[in-house]
Parts: structure tokens; sequence; C-alpha cells
């Protein structure tokens, strides 16, 4: 248990350990490809040394001694008296995970026991043995599903069951399973390589344990020298604070916004009804006030502003285990990690990215042999990258694999009845690329009925709506596939277009608005008893948004054409107002999540004005119809 | 901020067995508000409505630039409605603000703890009413602010 007076340094401790684990977890991947680079090791020595010490601090028995016995074994590879194997790789990787589950169980105030198991795996490759792990007991994959739960899953192809496992959110993830499994997997490749080591170690002579142990004394004198306390390369320039103060502050913030631009616009009406000198100084004052409320609602926005890299280091382990067992070589490239987005958006970002980083590996990435005969080389490459365009930040995932085959697409879209054969006639490219996102849609042969294959595609569709992103897709058959997905960097405030509907007004957020065209300007007709309008030879589906919000429906002064997650559709209102920058305010938790309004604002002159959230009015109308 | 009455200023001295209430009126009930749940008392402020929100939820308002839900104590107790409120009292609850329409605010009214009552009655609207008191003013109810809200956040 943590005492209350110990809390304050073990949330400190979680933060650091944290920092710590993810350094090992980058090293170690980057090691896989240079095992004898000296100052990786070191680094990798000295984190695990650091956790260590401040579990230690803290009486964290279980994770010290497992950070003690993966720590020896670093020991040993930096002085040079082990090779780095994948073997052993794994292992770390496992105390890794098994720290991290560790820290998570102690912050719940749960005993945390030592887990003997892979304290003596460590211990034994410590030692230079390369054992198999049938010692330990070996579990069966059967029962390793049983004990995680995951029983329905028993009877499958290994890999399909380790799929099933990835795209469990984040938090669900059996971690260990995923392990266990990982190791059978490995093992089979391996076994053929570990036979023919075992059969030389059989012929060596006993003496070189003994000859091992007196090295290992020495390792350890040599590491008391280390144990100095390392100078720090950086000062004091970073402060941790509580989320919440930094929420207090853009809230405060925001306010400050609306006031401005609420002092804003009466100027404007004093200075239309006066001139004056006096009139002119304020209006200096007013103008440099206005700019100085822009900085700062900039600068408190930077600070909730995180760097992708957060995000994006988690990915290379995702590729690296899912690469091994899918039997594929694959290159995870990362670029832009320093580019930084709103926290809330990153941490929600990392479902979807799995997902789209997991379709990259498995559907585009080819095996091996594939690229080779297709003339590529063997080693596929995954591209995750981050860039800024105008006040959009873009996340992109690029694979050179084989792309998506439109025209499968489009069979699956019409055999699944996501479509119509008329419709799927008049289909851009784009449009039926878009298909993929639709609820339900996979080009899989068969979809699993556990949260998988096939719900994937909308849980990004449906994010990337939640933040305000749009999502674009571009392939070619046999070059590659990329996905961009893009947000707004500025979460809490939006740019929005005022409209009203039956005498009140409404804000949409302006970057789902495509066009507006003047109400009898837009030829309007009406398909299957539905009103749609046709656009440039398209045919939009039209919702009055009066009806919709279930108020009155008004007369059609303006119809706003919108991208609403992948289609086009088109909304009738009664007039514009304009648009404006608004604060984003929830609604509080009495009224809670409602669908189709995303919050509510409050404008210059007072008024309250809520915010609509199109994909949800388009989401309810579909149901509203598919229900009568 | 002309229209806003603070409350603390009425508040009385403590007296450790006398409890305080807030009494509005609502059609021809007396209900008793604890005081220390209520934040201030408002003139009924422009309410917006928000669609597809159950009949409970009058809308939303602007109080000093914070974003409050506004309920209708009426449709929740299933009261008629024949009497125009008059006034908002923004209550403040486990689940955050919330101003709640009443008929006339009656006045604080201070109750020994002695003479609050268990209700007596059952159902849907006596769920809400946890005591009940004789007052000066007649018989009390008192609302459980809580229990209230608490509902209405579980049936989203």
């Amino acid at each position: 248990m943590i005492s209350d007076e110990m809390r304050e340094i073990f949330n400190e401790f979680v933060v650091e350990a944290e920092e710590n684990l993810q350094k090992v977890e980058e090293n170690l991947l980057e090691l896989e490809k240079d095992p004898q680079n000296e100052e990786l090791l070191n680094a990798t020595f000295r984190a695990m040394h650091t956790l260590k010490g401040g579990a230690g601090f803290l009486g964290l028995k279980a994770i010290v001694d497992v950070a003690h016995a993966a720590e020896d074994v670093l020991g040993k590879l930096r002085s040079g008296e082990l090779t780095l194997t994948p073997e052993i790789n794994d292992a770390i990787l496992e105390a890794v995970d098994f720290i991290r589950s560790a820290i998570e169980r102690y912050e719940a105030g749960e005993e945390v026991e030592t887990p003997e198991d892979l304290v003596n795996k460590l211990r034994s490759l410590e030692q230079g043995e390369v054992k198999e792990e049938k010692a330990q007991g070996e579990e069966s994959i059967d029962e390793l599903l049983d004990r995680f739960g995951f029983s329905h899953l028993k009877g499958k192809p290994i890999e399909e069951i380790l799929e099933e496992l990835i795209l469990l959110p984040p938090d669900e993830r059996p971690s260990e399973l995923i392990e266990a499994l990982d190791r059978i997997v490995a093992k089979g490749e391996a076994s053929q390589e570990t036979a023919e080591k075992e059969e030389e170690k059989a012929i060596q002579p006993t003496e070189e344990t003994v000859e091992e142990k007196r090295e290992e004394v020495k390792a350890g004198e040599l590491k008391k020298e280390e144990r100095k306390p390392a100078p720090k390369t950086e000062g004091e320039k970073v402060v941790r604070i509580d989320v919440h103060k930094i929420e207090s502050l853009m809230n405060l913030v925001g306010e400050l916004v609306l006031e401005r631009n609420r002092l804003l616009r009466i100027f404007q009406k004093l200075y239309d009804e006066y001139q004056s000198k006096t009139v002119d100084e304020l209006e200096t004052v007013i103008s440099s006030l206005d700019r100085i409320v822009g900085d700062l609602q900039l600068a408190v926005m930077k600070t909730r502003m995180q760097p992708v890299k957060r995000l994006f280091q988690k990915f290379p382990r995702v590729v690296r285990d899912l690469a091994r067992m899918l039997g594929k070589e694959v290159e995870l490239v990362l670029e832009g990690e320093d580019a930084e987005m709103d926290k809330t958006v990153l941490e929600k970002l990392e479902e979807p990215l799995i997902h789209l980083i997991r379709n990259a590996v498995d559907h585009g990435i080819e095996p091996p042999d594939e690229r080779e005969r297709a003339g590529k080389p063997r080693k596929g490459i995954v591209k995750l990258s981050a860039y800024y365009h105008g006040d959009r930040i873009f996340i992109e995932v690029y694979d050179d694999g084989r792309g998506i085959d439109v025209e499968k697409v489009k069979r699956k879209a019409l055999e699944k009845g996501i479509i119509s054969p008329d419709r799927a006639e008049k289909m851009t490219e784009k449009d039926v690329l878009f298909l993929i996102f639709h609820p339900g849609f996979s080009t899989k042969e068969q979809t699993s009925e556990v949260s998988g294959r096939g719900v994937g595609m909308d849980v990004v569709m449906n994010t990337v709506s939640a933040f305000r992103g749009t999502i674009d897709i571009e392939t070619e058959k046999g070059k590659g596939t990329r996905i961009v997905l893009s947000f707004p960097l500025t979460v809490g405030i939006i740019r929005s277009l005022l409209v009203s509907v039956d005498g009140k007004l409404f804000a949409i957020p302006i970057h789902s608005v495509l066009e507006i065209i003047q109400g009898e300007d837009a030829e309007i007709t009406t398909v299957s008893g539905k009103e749609v309008l046709i656009l440039r030879e398209l045919t939009i589906p039209l919702i009055n948004l009066g009806e919709a919000l279930e108020m009155g429906g008004g007369k059609v002064g303006y119809v706003i054409v919108s991208q609403v997650g992948s289609q086009k559709v088109a909304f009738t209102v009664e007039d514009l107002f304009g648009d404006e920058e608004v604060v984003v305010k929830p609604l509080g938790k009495i009224i809670g999540e409602v669908q189709g309004i995303s919050g509510a604002t409050i404008t210059g002159d007072g008024k309250v004005v809520l915010i609509l959230d199109l994909d949800g009015i388009l989401k309810r109308e579909m149901r509203s119809i598919t229900f009568v | 901020m002309a229209e806003i009455v603070p409350v603390g200023e009425v508040k009385p001295e403590k007296v450790s067995e006398v409890e305080e209430f807030l009494g509005i009126s609502l059609e021809k009930e007396l209900i008793g508000m604890p005081l220390k749940k209520i934040l201030t008392i408002s003139k009924v402020l422009e309410i917006v409505k928000v669609p597809y929100t159950s009949s409970f939820i009058v809308g939303v308002m602007n109080l000093r630039g914070e974003i409050i839900p506004v309920l209708s104590l009426k449709q929740i107790l299933g009261l008629s409605e024949t009497t125009e409120p008059t006034r908002i009292v923004v209550l403040d609850s486990k689940h955050g603000k919330a101003g709640v329409l009443v008929d006339n605010i009656v006045g604080v009214v201070r109750v020994p703890s002695e003479r609050l009552e268990p209700n007596p009655m059952v159902g849907r609207y006596s769920a809400y009413v946890s005591h009940v008191a004789q007052t000066e003013y007649g018989l009390m109810e008192i609302l459980d602010v809580d229990r209230l809200v608490d509902s209405l956040v579980k049936e989203e």
C-alpha cells in the first residue's frame, strides 16, 4: 500500500517510471537493429537502474526484483559478456510490461507479488543459458485463452487470435497473453536454431560457468562506481502542472475571448455613433487589447499541446510484434514526431492509429516473397508522419504495400447491401474508398462476432468526427495506401457559421461546411418521398434542419452543403448570420452527451447558442428512417 | 447583475439543532430546499431549449458566462402547470450546477431537526421528498436535491 504522505512521491515516480520504461522499450527496439550500440546500451541500463532506485525508495518490492534482474542482464550486455538475442529482448520487454502493470496495481492500492518465473528467466539469461521455456511448465494456447477469459477464440489459428487481441482497446488488451502467444509463434520459428545451439552447449565444458560467476562479481564492482548520480544535462526547464489547473485557465481565457468579442462589438457601435479624439484613443487601446488576448489565448492553448512523439513511440512495438507474428518484414518510419497537438485529441488517437497501422501491416504490406516477386524490396515500409498545414495538424499513415482493391470494395459493399447497384455505378473511386469506413464493412472474407475486424475502421471515423477532424484516403494498386487525418490545432475554440432555424440561433462548425446555396437557387426534388438536392449532377440527401431538431420546419432561406464523415449532406436553414469564433462549452453532466449537439457557446451579446454536430444529427435521421 | 439576490446575506447565525431551507412555492405546494445547496437565485433569464432532451430539462441559460441547465421541477414531480415561474433557483449538486424553475420564493424557513418527519408518502413524486415538516407557512416538503439530479443523470 502507498501511504498518503508517500502519494506525491509515488505519483512523481509513476511519471518518471513511464518515461524510463518508454526509453527502455524504444532503445531495445533500436538495439535489435544495432546490437553493439554502446551508447544505447548504456542509456537503457541507466533507465532501468533509475527505475529500480525509485521503486526501491518506495519499497515496491516486485518492481525492484524484476528491474534488478533486468538491470543485471543489461549490465552484462553493456560489458559485452552477453550479446543481445531476440530471447533476451523479449524477456526484457516482458519485464517492462510487468513493471507497467505492477505500477498500475500499486497505484490501485493492490499488493503485487514478485513474478518468480520472469525473474528466473532473466537470471538464467544473465547466466548465458538459452533455455527452452518448457521448463517453467508451459501452458497450451487453449489454457492461456481460458486463463485470460478469451475461451471463445479457442481453435482458431494463432495468428487470428493475436489479431483479435491486438484489435481490443489498449486498456483491455491483455499484453501478457499477447506476449505468451507471441513467444509460441516465435519459438516455432526459432526452435531449429535453438536445438542446434543446445547441442553445441552440451559439448562445452562446465568450467565456463565458474568463469562467468567470477566475471559477474567484477561486473558488480564496476556497477558500484556507476551509481554516482548522473550529472543533470538539463536544468529545471520543465514544470509538471495538474491538468485541472490548465483547464480552468483555458476556461478563463475562453471567457476573456468572449468578453473581448463583446467589447469589440460595442466599440464598433460607439465608433459609428461618435467621432472624437477620445474614441480614437480608445480604438488604439482596444486593438492592442485584442491582440494581447489573442496571444494569451494561443499561449494557453500551447500549454495543452504535447508532441505527437508521446503517441508515436508506442507504435514501433506494435509493428514489431505484428510483423513478427504475421511473418512479414516491416520497417516503421516515424516522421515529424516533434509536431504538437492538443493533449485530449492526442490521447484519443491511439486506438484509431493502431487500427490504421494494423491494417497497413496486415492488409497492406505483402509477405516478403510476394514483394520480391513484385520487384519490391522484401522489407515493407509503414510510415507514420505528422505535419502542420494552416491551422490544422495532419497525421498520415502510409504503407508501400499492395494498395486497396477498389473493385473488391465495391463488390463487397454491394453484397452487404451498403450501396445499391445504381449508386455503385455513379460512385467515384474516392466515394468507394470511403466505404471502408462504413460501420460493419470489411473486405476480409469472414468477419468475427467478437469486436474486431470490420468494426475497426468506423472507430477511426468516429474519433475523427468527434474532434472535428477530416479524413482522406489515397491508394494505388500495387504501390501502396496513404490515409491522412487532419485535426484543428485549437480544440476549445472553433470557427462556426451562425444560422437560424425557426427563429433560433445555432452554430455549425465551419470545417464541415462545403458550400452555401441560396434557397431559391437550390434544385430540390424528392426521391422515394425524401427530399434531395441536385448539385452539379450529384444527388445529395437534404435534411430540413428545423424538423431534424424537432422544431418548426420554417422557410428555406439557404441550403448548406456539408461533408459529414464520408458523405455529403445538405441542410436547409432559415437565415445566415456570418461566422464567428466560438468557445465550446459542455452542456454539463446533468444534460450529458446529446447526439447531434456538441456543446454550447455564449455569443458577444450574451446569448446562449447551441453548437450542432451534423454527424450526430445525420445519425439520428438515419436511425429514424430505418425504424419507420 | 442586479437580478441576482445573494442568499448568504439573509442567512442568520447557525444554531446546531435548527436546519435551514429555502421555501419556494410550486403550484399549490410548499417545497423546501436545503440552504447549503443553493448558490444563487436569479430572475428567469432567456432559456435556450436543447433538442433531443427530456421534458424535464427546460434548456440551458447563461449565468454570468456559465452554461447552466434549467430543470422543470413541475415536470419531474408531475405537477400541473398553471402558474408562470418567476425565479430560477441555482442549486449545487454533485453533478454540477443546475437551475430549477420556481413560481415564487417564500423565504428562508428554519426548522428544528426534531420537527423533520420522514416522508410518509410513496410514489414517483415522493421519491424526491425526503422529509416533511410543519412550518409557519404550512406543510413543507423537503426536496432531496442530489437524488433528483441523480435520477436525471441516470436516465441518460
